[in-house]
């Protein structure tokens, strides 16, 4: 009767009778105090399985493509199939960065080895394919493996937070799951692009350097790299990019290393695609400075590095893009944004180079569906 | 049951079509069409009608098809 009083003295009856007040307010205000938290894991258990089981439906599905895609035509579907699994758990394991210095080479070195071996191994399996396909393959089985890396990760600690209990690494968990079903899902359009050899928001930059390359002599400078020498405002303007039309970013790192050594130009001109922050439009273009380039930053380091020394000022110009718009079709406001950048470059060779002067430009980015 | 989860990403997925632009490198008159297996960008296709100059792939984009 003590509690009773008490309870009631703030206010919180429902009806005169404490029986039924008990049972109505304060049994489940009890048991929501002692096992809230057992709640919410269940809660969180139950929504983190659909999101799991989504992912796997897209994971499977992805092979399934895969699949479809490199097995057209072939005999030996079996065998295809068992290697395709193979690659699908394929990994690469980064070298050790406990004493930094030199990482940079032996992440080259690691990733240059991964880039061969793939190419290897699709051109033993495939030997009959053209460039164009065999490449198309080799970006579809990158997509496939990138799938079934995220489904194990969220899979591995969707299972490690339900078998311990463990509110707080599932709750991290579906925290971070909708920007990991963000990538799932540009991943899941991507699949479709590569297929079928189309140019995806990453390709602008090459896009618009392989516009300024068009009738000009190309050679080949880096592994999948090209650059072609054109004149611009009496100029001479060195375009670099990745060769096309496979889905390849080349290695424009040593392409512009070299040509620093080569040519010791005044300006470094780069162009890519870059991230847009919500609230920003898709294909708008802005200027800044810097090496504009994604990846590991090996390629990053290297232009960096030789801009460095040589006293070369490196300008950026880049187009935004969401994660998905850059790894699926190209919309049209990327697209549409070529004319306005070119516009920029011809400014900024005016404004920052005297006639005579050598500019390097580069265009970064997958070239998939772009010819120079 | 399901917990409003913080961040979910719209669901609404656009759907795109695919077209590719041809224009003529003389007298730069587009033409759209829809995109079909070989396209390329910059790719050289016929010779064009007005001024017998190459015809070339110069954009390939998607676009959201607009409900009337």
């Amino acid at each position: 009767m003590d509690l009773v009083f008490i309870i009631g003295a703030g206010n919180a009856q429902i009806t005169s009778n404490p029986i039924i007040n008990l049972a109505i307010v304060y049994l489940p205000l009890a048991l929501l105090i002692l096992y809230g938290q057992r709640l919410q894991v269940w809660l969180i258990t139950n929504d983190l399985s659909k999101t799991v089981g989504r992912l796997k439906e897209m994971k499977d599905r992805s092979r399934q493509e895969t699949i479809d895609h490199i097995t057209e035509g072939i005999d030996n579907k079996e065998e295809t199939i068992k290697r395709l699994d193979s690659f699908l758990e394929y990994f690469t394991i980064m070298p050790v960065d406990l004493d930094p210095a030199g990482v940079i080479n032996k992440l080259d070195h690691i990733m240059t080895s991964r880039d061969i071996r793939m190419k290897s191994e699709i051109k033993q399996l495939f030997p009959d394919l053209d460039k164009l396909k065999a490449n198309s393959v080799e970006n579809v089985i990158e997509i496939a493996t990138s799938f079934n890396f995220v489904y194990k990760i969220v899979r591995h600690f969707y299972l490690v937070g339900k078998k311990t209990n463990n509110f707080i690494i599932l709750a991290q968990l579906q925290m971070i799951i909708p920007f990991l079903m963000l990538q799932a899902d540009a991943l899941s359009q991507a699949m479709t692009t590569f297929k079928k050899n189309q140019p995806v928001g990453d390709a602008i930059g090459p896009m618009i350097v392989g516009k300024l390359m068009l009738e000009h002599e190309k050679h080949d400078i880096a592994v999948d790299t090209i650059y072609a020498e054109s004149d611009i405002s009496g100029r001479k303007a060195i375009l670099v990019t990745a060769k096309g039309p496979v889905g390849t970013v080349g290695q424009p790192g040593n392409a512009v290393q070299e040509l620093i050594q080569k040519e010791n130009p005044s300006l470094l001109i780069m162009i890519d695609a870059a991230l847009r922050l919500e609230g920003e439009k898709t294909g708008e273009v802005a200027e800044g400075v810097g090496a504009a380039i994604g990846g590991i930053g090996v390629d990053k380091f290297k232009i960096e590095e030789a801009a460095t020394n040589n006293n070369i000022p490196v300008y950026a110009i880049i187009v935004k893009q969401t994660i998905v718009e850059a790894i699926s079709v190209m919309t049209k406001e990327i697209a549409e944004s070529v004319d306005s950048v070119h516009d920029i470059i011809h400014r900024i060779i005016d404004e920052r180079t005297k006639p005579n002067d050598k500019v390097i430009i580069v265009g970064v980015g997958n070239t998939i569906g772009v010819i120079q | 049951m399901s917990l409003p989860i913080m961040g979910v990403p719209d669901k609404k997925r656009k759907k795109l079509t695919v077209y590719t632009i041809e224009e003529c490198i003389n007298c730069k008159k587009p033409t759209k069409r829809e995109f079909k297996d070989g396209d390329l960008v910059h790719k050289i296709l016929d010779k064009c009608k007005d001024c017998d100059n190459n015809i070339m792939i110069s954009l390939i984009y998607g676009e959201e098809i607009k409900k009337n």
